[in-house]
């Protein structure tokens, strides 16, 4: 099969089944997908860092978790409604990844995921003790969406709208130039340097980048879930879009989509019988590490590579 | 004067890599530096490009200093940097390593207004068209043979759109056929572009067959400046060449 | 504030830092010869705590059974630690990125075994029996457990010196720290260079655990609080040098002492604003070895 067909033919395909999705399943599934796109947006964020510019975050979930509450705030606080909350809530999360950004890009390597490792955890104490603001460990209740988009299937078509149209914005920007631009530092910032690129800066503007969308994919969740609570900022919910991404397979845009599915899938199985979701993702982290670098993608990507030889 | 050389020094610790050198080059040349190893030819290069900061001395480009500069600055000023131990990006195809240079070049690298495998392909096409790399533009550049990652490296370099180009030991790993051919592309680079060329070489034959003035590092000092012939009967040169001590 | 209460929170202050400082010192050694940074090591500090913890508790009543445990804490993490050097072993030729999501994997499978073994309820540990009071020096109170901890920090300090002063080992391991290709190129085995080096590292982080086990409680969540406070230090100190994680340690551990009287509910608030000063002005770190 003519490989470029076969991507086509399974866009097609996927974009079917997902529109389709509510009239086939019970309601419990739709809810379900819904949190496979909210992960797998929440993944190509973190992949803006790690697959595109090279930098390992293991604070992830501190602009998830600032997208979460500022919607959350926005609504019950300052008393604005969803739309403007939300479309609000994006700016303010790259703003905080603006100034967080700044102190981070300034590391690289094993001090950059150390240094989003401690901000995260920063954040996650500010929000689960500052009673008068976040509500502390008790979080922010009954965050509702609007009537509009008061049913699952609602729910889900709004986020599939919102996480469709954020993933393109991504795609765009991996093959713009500045998408290029990052790629070349993530393999070799010292010659990025040479030909001319602060590095520092580009780095700094991924990082950016990066959290903005892992803010739109909080806000997302806070009126999926209806709540926010501290447990959205903590370091492993910062472990997901990793698992997510080394699974799915980091050097293949849609790695992190294919990671989130597989997660989910997990998920849906081990949550009923297990309270130590840790613990899976840490051993499926070792094995994906050891036994299968690349990911899924990795293998997708070889075979369509091997297809477009023949 | 297109580069300036004033009175440079650096160490490292005890060691002093470069002592005091100071040399001019104008538009137009085409020079070869040479010296034995440890002789502070890579450390003079990292110290141009701003890779290093000099502890002592200026380093002058087009009239205006540089030697404060960080390299990102510095290679936008107009100077392109080849380095010895190949330095490319491997995970971009042939032809995107380029690209990027080129968005680099034209102030595009931030760019989100164009879709990057069209940006600036048929530049990039010619660019590798001049280094023999053409039929390797869809090769992603980590799987590329030793002496074709050298020459995709000058080719990087040359996208920068430099006034003036360092190469730091362009035929290293090539053979003799293709060590020709890279000297006969600097040749071509130096003449048909009036590009300013300034590299760094030990195949004797090369320096001597197309530089038009030889500057010699030996233990951190230039030894000597001039054009080849003279170059080649000085005694110190000799000297540092045969290690002979009288 | 009087005189005598800023030099007893000095001293706590000082003690806090001496349970970093055992800490960092083997986080830097290990990343100095492997060059990995171990994510891990706030995880193998409360294993220490929780498995000193039990062995004391089967000892107890039995004389010296405080220091019993904590030599068999830091035994029993070395044995984990030479097990976790072994899995890694095969990650050493890839990319960084693969060895440190290694050791981030551990972290979030350490924390929830512990949870699922030891969860719920937090333990305390009385202090040793002899260092259970305190010296009262004109109106400064200080509990002989803080002045006990300073001095096992010192000699640490002092006996790490001295091995990597004085023996083949310490020779070896600071050429390692210099120049790793060296290392190879003398002909030594690295592999059990490797094990050594995080057998040591993991000792420090286990015997820490239990030490430190009498100034707090010890419960789950005390792997990410440590490890935090820890990244804080060698930001602060750099990982190159033993004396900067000296001096780092003792920084931290006062700032964050300090902190607790100006804002008790979020004193890591304090550390941070170090980090993001030393990231600012010096972003190698504190101290910086020569050459380099």
């Amino acid at each position: 099969m003519n490989p470029r067909a076969g991507l086509v033919a399974a866009a097609v395909v996927t974009a079917t089944a997902a529109l389709a999705l509510p009239w086939g399943v019970r309601e419990y599934y739709v809810q379900l997908a819904n949190l496979f796109l909210i992960g797998a947006l929440f993944a190509l964020s973190f992949n803006v860092l790690f697959g595109y510019t090279g930098l390992l975050s293991f604070g992830q979930a501190t602009f998830f978790g600032i997208g979460a509450y500022a919607l959350a705030l926005f609504m019950k606080k300052a008393g604005l409604g969803f739309a403007a909350a939300f479309a609000l809530s994006v700016p303010v999360t790259a703003l905080a990844a603006a100034v967080i950004g700044f102190f981070c890009s300034r590391a690289v390597e094993f001090f950059f995921s150390i240094l989003t490792l401690a901000f995260g955890q920063l954040l996650f104490v500010v929000a689960s003790k500052w009673y008068t603001l976040t509500a502390g460990d008790d979080g922010i209740q009954s965050v509702l969406p609007p009537e509009a988009l008061g049913s699952a299937t609602r729910y889900y078509y709004f986020s599939l709208a919102v996480v469709a149209l954020a993933t393109a914005a991504l795609w765009w920007i991996a093959k713009s130039p500045f998408g290029y631009t990052l790629q070349s530092i993530r393999d070799n910032p010292q010659r990025s340097e040479a030909i001319g690129i602060d590095v520092r800066r580009y780095r700094w503007m991924a990082f950016v980048v990066s959290g903005a969308f892992a803010g739109v994919a909080g806000a997302l969740f806070t009126t999926f879930n209806w709540a926010v609570a501290p447990t959205e900022l903590e370091w492993t919910k910062s472990a997901e879009p990793v698992v997510m991404t080394l699974l799915g397979g980091p050097h293949l845009f849609a790695g992190p989509v294919i990671g989130a599915a597989i997660f989910t899938f997990f998920q849906f199985y081990l949550g009923k019988h297990t309270l130590y979701w840790a613990l899976t993702t840490g051993v499926v982290i070792l094995l994906v590490v050891r036994f299968m670098p690349g990911g899924v993608g990795g293998y997708l990507a070889r075979w369509l590579r091997h297809a477009a030889r023949r | 004067m297109l580069l300036g050389v004033d009175g440079l020094s650096k160490s490292f610790g005890a060691l002093a890599a470069l002592s005091e050198v100071s040399f001019a080059i104008a538009p137009g040349e085409l020079v070869a530096l040479i010296g034995p190893n440890g002789a502070g030819k890579s450390t003079l290069f990292n110290l141009i490009s701003g890779i290093l900061a000099p502890d002592t001395g200026a380093i002058t480009f087009a009239g205006e200093r540089i030697s404060s500069l960080p390299p990102h600055r510095i290679a936008h000023r107009g100077i392109g940097l080849a380095f010895q131990i190949t330095n490319v990006f491997a995970r971009l195809t042939v032809l995107e390593n380029i690209q990027v240079a080129l968005f680099s070049a034209r102030g595009r690298s931030g760019s989100l207004l164009s879709f990057g495998p069209r940006t600036l392909r048929g530049e990039a096409l010619e660019i590798l068209d001049a280094i023999g790399l053409a039929d390797a533009a869809p090769v992603t550049a980590g799987e590329l043979a030793q002496a074709d990652k050298k020459r995709l490296e000058v080719g990087i370099a040359l996208a920068v759109r430099p006034r003036l180009l360092l190469l730091d030991e362009p035929t290293s790993g090539q053979s003799m056929e293709e060590t020709a051919l890279t000297t006969e592309l600097i040749r071509t680079i130096n003449e048909k572009q009036a590009l300013t060329v300034l590299f760094i070489e030990h195949k004797m034959d090369v320096v001597f067959g197309i530089a038009r003035r030889v500057l010699v590092l030996h233990n951190g000092r230039l030894i000597a400046d001039g054009d080849p012939l003279a170059v080649r009967s000085d005694e110190q040169v000799q000297k540092a060449y045969l290690g002979a001590t009288a | 504030m009087t005189l005598a209460s800023v030099i007893n929170q000095f001293v706590s202050g000082l003690t806090f830092g001496m349970v970093l400082f055992l800490l960092a010192l083997g986080l830097v050694l290990i990343f100095g010869v492997m060059r990995v940074v171990n994510f891990a090591h706030g995880s193998l500090y409360m294993l220490g705590a929780f498995l000193g913890y039990f062995v004391w508790e089967a000892l107890r009543g039995l004389a010296l059974s405080f220091w019993v445990s904590v030599l068999a804490a830091g035994l029993l993490v070395a044995v984990l630690g030479l097990v976790l050097e072994l899995m890694l072993r095969p990650l050493y030729e890839r990319e960084h990125s693969d060895q440190i999501l290694f050791t981030y994997g551990c972290v979030l499978i350490i924390g929830d075994l512990v949870k699922m073994f030891w969860g719920g309820q937090y333990r305390s540990m009385p202090r040793p029996p002899g260092f259970g009071g305190r010296l009262e020096v004109g109106g400064v109170v200080l509990p002989t457990y803080y002045l006990l901890l300073i001095g096992v920090g010192v000699a640490t300090g002092l006996g790490l010196w001295l091995l990597l002063a004085r023996t083949r080992l310490g020779t070896i391991i600071r050429a390692a720290v210099a120049d790793r290709e060296m290392v190879g190129i003398l002909g030594i085995r690295l592999p059990r260079l490797f094990a050594g080096v995080f057998g040591i590292g993991a000792f420090l982080a286990g015997a820490a655990g239990l030490l430190a086990a009498p100034l707090g409680s010890i419960g789950t969540g005390m792997d990410v609080e440590i490890i935090v406070a820890v990244f804080a230090v060698v930001i602060v100190g750099g990982m190159g040098s033993f004396l900067g994680a000296a001096l780092a340690s003792l920084i931290i551990g006062e700032v964050y002492t300090f902190g607790i009287l100006i804002l008790p509910q979020a004193a890591q608030v304090f550390m941070f604003l170090v980090m993001v000063v030393v990231l600012i002005v010096r972003p190698q770190g504190l101290v910086t070895v020569a050459g380099r």
